[in-house]
């Protein structure tokens, strides 16, 4: 009998990614993230001339556009500009992924515990996410990587310091509405642990939310590393970091047009990757994030 | 039968709430005010009256659910209005809550094994096994087949999703079980079902009920004993059969002349119709002398200014009424 409901469980899934399927869109987005996520991991065996991810020199071969040898065309010391761009996703997917964690871990527990208990830990807590959110987050970014080293574990802090309270007040809202529920008082009426309440039986209710949000934030986030990397206060070359590439590909335009072109593609596709997916799960679990 | 299993004396649950520039005034909600109470073993107590008469914070502050803001509360002898802790942990075993909605009772996002467990992973040392093997004899308890084990609530019906409550509220065995209106979210058909199945649980286990409604019809064949509350202070108390052939207070008669009538039997019981003018005044001003003062037919000028007292007028029947002096 239990073997039936199992397989029933799995109906409900199935049923679940049929739906899904039926956005052609949020399938696309899925796909590009797919793809991106095997570069990565597979960068070394896809990339043409592995070698040129970090600071090797071809003088030779400097500056040729893009040909069946170099795809993408070759840079100031004639690096293959595919190569550092297929390392480059590892970057950029590292970044969004710790920005994301860090972000999540911070955010959730801070906006739970406002929500939950209220009064002074909630004052104390929602004014300062509000003063983090009267900031622009790039100003703030810049302001943290400007008094930082300039590399990039600082540029992921930068980032992940002006995120969290994106999640806190996410997660204080839905918290919010989910403590009047009737659940939330037996729970406590049984005398079950304030943690327990919290993460065993507010916080499962709010992961479709969230997983919209995540997915939606890690293109902007990535789009933020960028920006950082772009105005030299993120990865410093020679790390193919994308923001970087474009930046340093910039003062070669308009005649080395492949420098920064398809450094400028990477970030759009992917942060397009990540739109269509969140948008597609948003439709899906039909949900609102802010 | 006799025996005392719970007493209250002048209980009070106000709720305060900041209003006025920065909040500095505090406005007093009286949402229960010194309510006097005895419950005995194995008896189903009533509580009616019309939405927002605080029947069902009286519950919850009964049980501890609420803290109490005044008053006193015995539990077999025990004093546990002022427990805390471990110590307030232990009688809550003895005191569950079945809850009006049953859709918000139960958390979505766990499973019918889930949610009937969490009691017993507070309270008792089980294996997984073990806890498994009682939560099916639960589900049996409240008719409900045993491979609901893994089903999330939005798999189940009003009616099963209360049976999951009550089987939920049935885990520890309790002595006292609040319930909060169990069938007015369900459908007439599944109602008497469930109410049938709260009197054979009641006999089986010798469970005392405190129940929750406004639905007099229900009450007058389920209960053996009625009160009856408006904006938070109990008016009229008695045997249920007392209550329904002769109430004293006007209030109580109001409100039983309200009730559709079906039988000519029904009729000789019920007294002519009286129609109350007006709303339920907000618990934030509550007239001074009687509550009832505003919406009274028989008003006196006593009762715009004294509060009334308390009268007792028979065997177990009482009435806090100026009239009845």
């Amino acid at each position: 009998m239990e073997q039936v409901l199992r397989r029933k469980e799995k109906g409900n899934l199935a049923r679940a990614f049929y739906r899904f399927k039926k956005n052609p869109l949020s399938l696309i987005g899925l796909g590009i993230i797919l793809t991106m996520v095997l570069i990565a991991i597979f960068a070394p065996f896809i990339a043409p001339y592995p070698g040129d991810a970090g600071g090797a020199v071809h003088f030779k071969e400097m500056f040729q556009s893009p040909s069946w040898k170099h795809s993408f065309g070759t840079d100031e010391v004639g690096r293959d500009v595919l190569s550092r761009i297929i390392f480059g996703s590892r970057i950029s997917l590292t970044l969004g992924i710790v920005v994301l964690s860090v972000a999540v871990g911070v955010g959730i527990p801070l906006g739970l515990f406002a929500g939950y208990f209220g009064g002074k830990v909630e004052t104390v807590i929602m004014r300062i996410t509000d003063i983090f959110l009267s900031i622009p987050p790039l100003v703030l970014a810049l302001v943290v990587t400007a008094v930082l080293e300039r590399n990039l574990q600082n540029s992921m802090f930068a980032i992940a310091f002006t995120w969290w309270p994106w999640y806190a007040r996410l997660a204080y809202g839905q918290t919010l509405s989910k403590k009047e529920e009737d659940f939330v008082e037996v729970s406590e009426s049984l005398g079950a642990s304030r943690l327990y309440i919290i993460f065993g039986e507010i916080l499962p209710n709010m992961t479709s939310p969230l997983l919209v949000k995540i997915t939606l934030d890690m293109g902007y986030a990535i789009l933020a590393g960028a920006a950082l990397g772009f105005l030299g206060l993120g990865a410093q070359p020679p790390t193919p970091e994308w923001g970087t590439l474009v930046s340093l590909g910039r003062i070669h335009l308009p005649k080395m047009w492949w420098l920064s072109t398809f450094s400028g593609l990477a970030i759009f596709v992917t942060v397009l990757g990540f739109n269509l997916l969140g948008d597609g799960l948003r439709d899906f679990f039909d949900v609102e994030v802010d | 039968m006799n025996q005392l299993l719970m007493k209250t004396e002048g209980l009070c649950k106000y709720f305060f709430r900041d209003s006025g520039f920065l909040g500095r005034e505090q406005k007093v909600i009286k949402a229960v005010d010194t309510a006097d109470l005895e419950v005995k073993h194995g008896e189903t107590l009533a509580l009616v009256g019309e939405s927002g008469s605080g029947k069902t914070t009286l519950g919850k502050t009964m049980i501890r659910i609420y803290k109490p803001t005044k008053g006193k509360i015995w539990f077999e002898g025990d004093e546990i209005c002022s427990v805390e802790g471990d110590r307030l942990r232990h009688y809550r075993r003895y005191m569950q809550m079945v809850f009006q909605d049953p859709t918000s009772a139960l958390n979505p996002r766990k499973t019918v094994l889930d949610i009937i467990s969490l009691p017993l992973r507070i309270y008792q040392d089980l294996s997984r096994a073990e806890r498994r093997q009682r939560v099916k004899e639960l589900l049996e308890m409240v008719e409900l087949p045993g491979d609901f084990l893994y089903r999330y609530p939005h798999a189940l019906s009003g009616g099963e999703k209360q049976r999951v409550g009550i089987a939920r509220a049935l885990a520890l065995n309790p002595k006292l079980i609040v319930l909060d209106e169990p069938t007015s979210a369900l459908d007439v058909s599944v109602q008497a079902k469930i109410l049938a199945l709260l009197q054979r649980l009641r006999r089986e286990f010798q469970l005392t009920y405190i129940y929750i409604s406004h639905d007099l019809s229900v009450v007058k064949n389920t209960s053996d004993r009625t009160v009856v509350m408006y904006l938070g202070q109990i008016m009229e108390s008695a045997l249920t059969d007392d209550l329904f052939k002769s109430p004293l207070h006007p209030y109580t008669r109001a409100l039983l002349s309200a009730i559709p009538i079906i039988s000519a039997e029904e009729q000789e019981v019920i007294p002519e119709e009286i129609t109350l003018v007006g709303e339920i005044p907000s618990p934030l001003e509550v007239p001074p002398g009687c509550n009832f003062v505003s919406r009274c037919q028989e008003k006196m000028p006593i009762c715009e200014t004294d509060e009334p007292p308390l009268a007792k007028v028979g065997n177990d029947h009482y009435v806090w009424c100026h009239r009845y002096l």
